[in-house]
């Protein structure tokens, strides 16, 4: 080959044949290296990592579907313990059962005498929406809305959570063309300052509807300017209804009436 | 030569240490799967002797008591007893009531939500145990010892208060109602209950497999510490129901962290 470089018969062709040589033997050569590498620790090391990933997913398995599941057929291999009895005196057997019935009948009375014979309310914080019943009777349904959930931090501090109040209420004091009496969180969350205890900035009209029910605490059922909320967890803790639910609720309920929040 | 003799004495030196450390690493998960065996025969026992009151049935009542459909008459009773017992509670507790596949929001006594359960699969460590031990069982309410959930608890939103009121109009709120969320909760109860309550609708297993991880791998972790232990078996009956999204979800934000439940199987 070096001949045929130095020797007088050198052209083009012969260099391109030459440089094509050198090409193939350095993909050869690239090739056994890659092959002698496998052989040497990438064989191995694959072997090894597929075992690993085989025992590990096996272990998963193991811990995650099978130890629970042969828990559970553990129980087949011992017999069913319930079976149906006929007692030699089916009279004492008659008079046993009936006596479970009459229990039985006393106790679920029992826990029906808990339900209130007069209306209430029940509300449900997580759907926002509330069940008004007379008695037994449901008078009405739909939607409302209640605490956002919302921990508002100041600065001083100081800080808020609004959040509706879960449990039994009863309802306090009812009023017609309630006016708000800002809180202090009120201001806060608008980025004002907070006013003195009696301020004229404080108190607002109509923002509460035409009533309001007073559950203690601080906490209304009212009326709202913002209807396309309601079915939303955006109040501050009062509970929203709309105009008409909320007339139903306010004639409906009287002072002491139950109201269940959950 | 001596080099090659040598070479291979510790081939087959670390060839049989890898044998002996498969043989070893075998017999154990064979221990491991024997005790998961034994240990829910052995608590079955347990639970029997636990919870067989011999005052509360006498005589003939004994034998009566073995019949299935009488049996089930009791349990209704022992049921409606806990629900009684938590009626007397302020806080916000729930019933399930297996038989008629309902599950029940109770506060004061008061059912304020409903709901339809649409499967349940329960532990046949309930069809194999003593009628007398199991109306014993279900006589008292079941406190909740510790639970987990795909979804908070309380939702909280932590704002800070705005310096002026324009940084106040950025602040506005508003929930996401879009948020498509795989709803699970798992109840483990003082009285060694497993209670898992999955949503009706689908649930991609996949979406939700860290949930699935914490929630088996607790069970079998009490399992390899109870084994080295000699101690008592470890076993926990399960019950797993499923209901609609919007109910567990309504469920789980109104229960008390700890609360009480009472069950008719």
């Amino acid at each position: 080959m070096n001949n045929e470089l130095t020797g007088p018969s050198f052209n083009n062709e012969s260099l391109d044949h030459i440089s094509e040589e050198t090409n193939t033997n350095s993909k050869d050569s690239i090739s056994e290296k890659i092959q002698q590498i496998w052989h040497k620790w990438l064989k191995k090391l694959t072997h090894y990592f597929l075992i690993t990933c085989f025992v590990v997913l096996g272990l998963f398995w193991l811990v995650l579907y099978f130890i629970p599941y042969l828990q559970e057929m553990a129980f087949l291999l011992i017999p069913e313990t319930h079976k149906e009895y006929i007692t030699a005196d089916s009279k004492f057997s008659d008079k046993f059962k009936n006596n479970i019935i009459k229990t039985t009948i006393k106790l679920q009375r029992k826990i029906d005498s808990n339900t209130p014979n007069s209306s209430y309310l029940v509300i449900n914080t997580t759907e926002n929406s509330f069940h008004l019943y007379s008695g037994k009777r449901l008078v009405r349904t739909g939607s409302c809305s209640t605490g956002s959930y919302t921990l508002l931090q100041a600065s001083d501090d100081k800080q808020w959570i609004f959040k509706t109040p879960r449990g039994v209420k009863h309802i306090h004091g009812k009023t017609t063309s309630p006016v708000w009496k800002k809180p202090d969180w009120a201001f806060v969350e608008e980025g004002l300052p907070v006013p003195p205890p009696n301020d004229n900035s404080r108190f607002e009209y109509g923002t509460l509807g035409d009533y309001a029910l007073s559950i203690g605490d601080g906490y209304l059922i009212h009326g709202t300017l913002y209807q396309r909320l309601l079915g939303l967890p955006v109040t501050h803790g009062c509970v929203r209804l709309n105009d008409k639910d909320l007339e139903s609720v306010y004639y409906t309920l009287n002072i002491g009436s139950k109201v269940y929040i959950y | 030569m001596e080099n090659s003799v040598l070479d291979n004495t510790v081939v087959k030196k670390s060839i049989t240490l890898f044998g002996l450390l498969k043989i070893f690493c075998l017999l154990i998960i064979l221990y491991f799967i024997s005790l998961s065996i034994y240990f829910p025969v052995k608590q079955l026992k347990v639970f029997n002797n636990t919870y067989s009151d011999t005052l509360l049935f006498k005589g003939e009542e004994i034998n009566i008591i073995n019949d299935d459909s009488i049996a089930a008459l009791k349990i209704k009773e022992s049921f409606l007893q806990s629900r009684i017992t938590m009626a007397k509670s302020d806080s916000i507790c729930f019933s399930i009531d297996l038989k008629d596949s309902l599950l029940l929001l109770e506060i004061r006594g008061v059912i304020v939500h409903e709901a339809k359960i649409s499967k349940i699969v329960k532990s046949h460590f309930f069809s194999r145990v003593d009628n007398i031990a199991l109306i014993k069982y279900l006589s008292e309410p079941f406190k909740v010892d510790h639970k987990i959930a795909t979804i908070e608890k309380e939702p909280i939103i932590f704002k800070k208060a705005p310096k002026d009121t324009i940084e106040a109009a950025t602040q506005i709120f508003m929930p996401d109602t879009l948020a498509n969320e795989i709803i699970c909760i798992t109840m483990v109860f003082d009285k060694n209950l497993f209670l898992e309550i999955a949503q009706s609708e689908e649930k991609p297993q996949f979406n939700n497999l860290w949930f699935l991880i914490k929630k088996r791998s607790k069970n079998v972790a009490q399992v390899v510490k109870n084994s080295f232990s000699f101690k008592e078996p470890y076993y926990t009956p399960k019950i797993l129901i499923e209901l609609p999204k919007k109910d567990i979800k309504s469920i789980y934000r109104a229960i008390p962290y700890k609360p009480q439940m009472a069950i008719n199987i």
